[in-house]
């Protein structure tokens, strides 16, 4: 067991608007990280690296620093060859946020440190062949040798609910701390769904009662359409939402993907998230220490 | 006949394996003309599944049910089928999969589903294929369409290499080149000399056959 019960998360969440951190894959990728690379593989690489990124996040504002271990799963890993790093990778990950997270500014509260968790690669079915319980102990592994505290886990990208079920569980008897999981919905002329086709009010009311202390969603839908994704969510759950939608759909340019948002627009629309009832936002791809600043800046207007 | 071929649709189209393997068996016996059975029963199943896909009424679930029934029927139909339409298949021959480095399988599975489905003769080499094993299967294969999928900005260069390789060897002449996955476009593919760019898993099969029917014009 690792991590503090109680890292007030929850409570801040409820108290509302609280500002997470920005993108990492797109950050590293900025900062020369190669095609086929695994993004966690830097966190022993180049840690300066990812704790420059953690620590630009953390003096833009974020409250809440993300860990650099989504495809910190054996399945992900070993597909990079780096099956026998699991341990050394998540760990180096959390004690790299931990370190930017404790860079406080005077007069703000403590940053917490969310260990993010993203999908195994492994697909149910009938789609794919994995199973519920195969993916439950990719989970389970990936939290088991977790020596350095968090302050919540962060579920998220997920397409199945099935597989951010599996993730809960998973993480419901490894950790002690309150978990997050955030899906990735996309637009449909009928409405938001994930790829499997799991509507939002079902989704989280499976997700409430299987435990998750807040939900949301994350990824591939740009901030304009999260703002209507946000209002679907609050009407579907009483408990607290986080939105990180991506800085728009990137353009490639000189086989890097480029994204065209401005932090201005992203802000505008974050705002628009907060009003809405939603107790958190951050960014997912594309998005930047930049986009975080604007963002906590308008907030304390 | 037509009650017949509305049966096979539908029967595609709900994912209902067993109806599809008995009506298949009842082409065989009553000696129907398959070809028609497959265009205007199993094969509109198929397309109208994509169409749902396409309006948000059916998900990667539902599209690999129909997908997976379809298989079941082409699978009767098959040697009659090739009988039908000479020794090749009759989409022509396809090498699938997800680049180095990026161990996404959902989507080029859709597509590999769907493609056979539609008739194409898919080796699918899995998720994380090195460029090295891309270009041979192209070779031992004989394939005529390459189809590569990234659904990670950082691995989507390796469909650039891939290509690049195909033209060092001499063998970009002889193969079409098809890609997709979430962070491509319309504009990378160009950028990187392939032959055509998918947004999802239905238009890859349009693009396909519009690929290969080309193909067999400048042939013929």
């Amino acid at each position: 067991m690792t991590g503090k019960p109680d890292s007030g998360i929850v409570d801040r969440l409820r108290r509302g608007r609280v500002v997470f951190d920005g993108g990492m894959g797109s950050q590293l990728i900025a900062r020369g990280l190669e095609a086929g690379h695994p993004p966690e593989e830097w966190n022993r690489a180049h840690p300066k690296t990812v704790q420059e990124i953690h620590r630009a996040y953390a003096d833009a504002g974020a409250e809440v620093i993300t860990t650099n271990s989504f495809g910190g799963t054996p399945a992900r890993l070993s597909a990079h060859g780096l099956g026998n790093d699991v341990v050394t990778l998540n760990n180096a990950a959390v004690r790299l946020a931990r370190v930017a997270a404790a860079t406080t500014a005077a007069g703000t509260r403590p940053r917490l440190v969310a260990f993010s968790m993203g999908p195994t690669g492994r697909i149910l079915p009938p789609v794919g062949d994995a199973t519920e319980r195969e993916l439950e102990s990719e989970f389970a592994a990936q939290l088991a040798g977790l020596s350095e505290p968090i302050d919540l886990v962060l579920i998220e990208t997920v397409f199945d609910l099935r597989e951010g079920l599996c993730a809960l569980r998973a993480a419901r008897r490894m950790v002690s701390v309150p978990i997050g999981v955030t899906l990735t919905f996309k637009r449909t002329p009928r409405g938001f769904f994930t790829e499997m086709g799991d509507r939002v009010a079902a989704s989280f009311a499976k997700l409430e009662s299987a435990g998750a202390a807040f939900v949301g969603a994350n990824c591939t839908i740009a901030s304009s359409d999260m703002v209507d994704l946000a209002r679907e969510m609050r009407g579907a759950t009483a408990l607290p939402l986080l939105c990180q939608p991506n800085a728009g759909a990137p353009d490639i340019e000189g086989g890097k993907p480029v994204y065209r948002q401005r932090p201005d627009a992203f802000a505008g629309d974050a705002i628009r998230m907060f009003e809405t009832g939603v107790n958190a936002v951050g960014g997912c791809c594309g998005t930047t220490p930049e986009f975080i600043d604007e963002l906590v800046r308008r907030l304390s207007r | 006949m037509k009650a017949f071929f509305e049966q096979c649709e539908a029967a595609v189209l709900e994912g209902n394996k067993d109806l599809a393997v008995e009506l298949a068996r009842r082409v065989l016996a009553e000696n129907m003309d398959v070809l028609a059975v497959l265009e205007r029963g199993f094969s509109r199943g198929l397309r109208r599944a994509g169409e749902k896909w396409e309006a948000g009424e059916y998900f990667l679930p539902e599209l690999a049910f129909s997908a997976e029934v379809m298989k079941a029927a082409l699978d009767v139909l098959r040697p009659s089928l090739l009988r039908a339409a000479g020794t090749r298949a009759p989409g022509g021959r396809v090498v699938i999969g997800t680049v180095q480095g990026d161990i996404h399988d959902i989507g080029k599975s859709v597509v590999s589903t769907l493609l056979s489905a539609h008739g194409f003769d898919v080796l699918d080499l899995g998720a994380n294929v090195t460029h090295e094993r891309f270009i041979d299967a192209v070779r031992d294969h004989h394939a005529d369409l390459l189809c590569m999928s990234a659904l990670l900005t950082t691995t989507m260069t390796g469909q650039a290499h891939v290509v690049e390789l195909l033209q060092k060897r001499g063998m970009r002449g002889d193969v079409k080149v098809l890609v997709g996955g979430v962070p491509t476009s319309e504009g990378w593919a160009r950028q990187i000399r392939a032959d055509a760019y998918a947004p999802d898993a239905v238009a890859a099969v349009e693009a396909a056959k519009g690929l290969l029917s080309r193909d067999d014009r400048k042939a013929g």
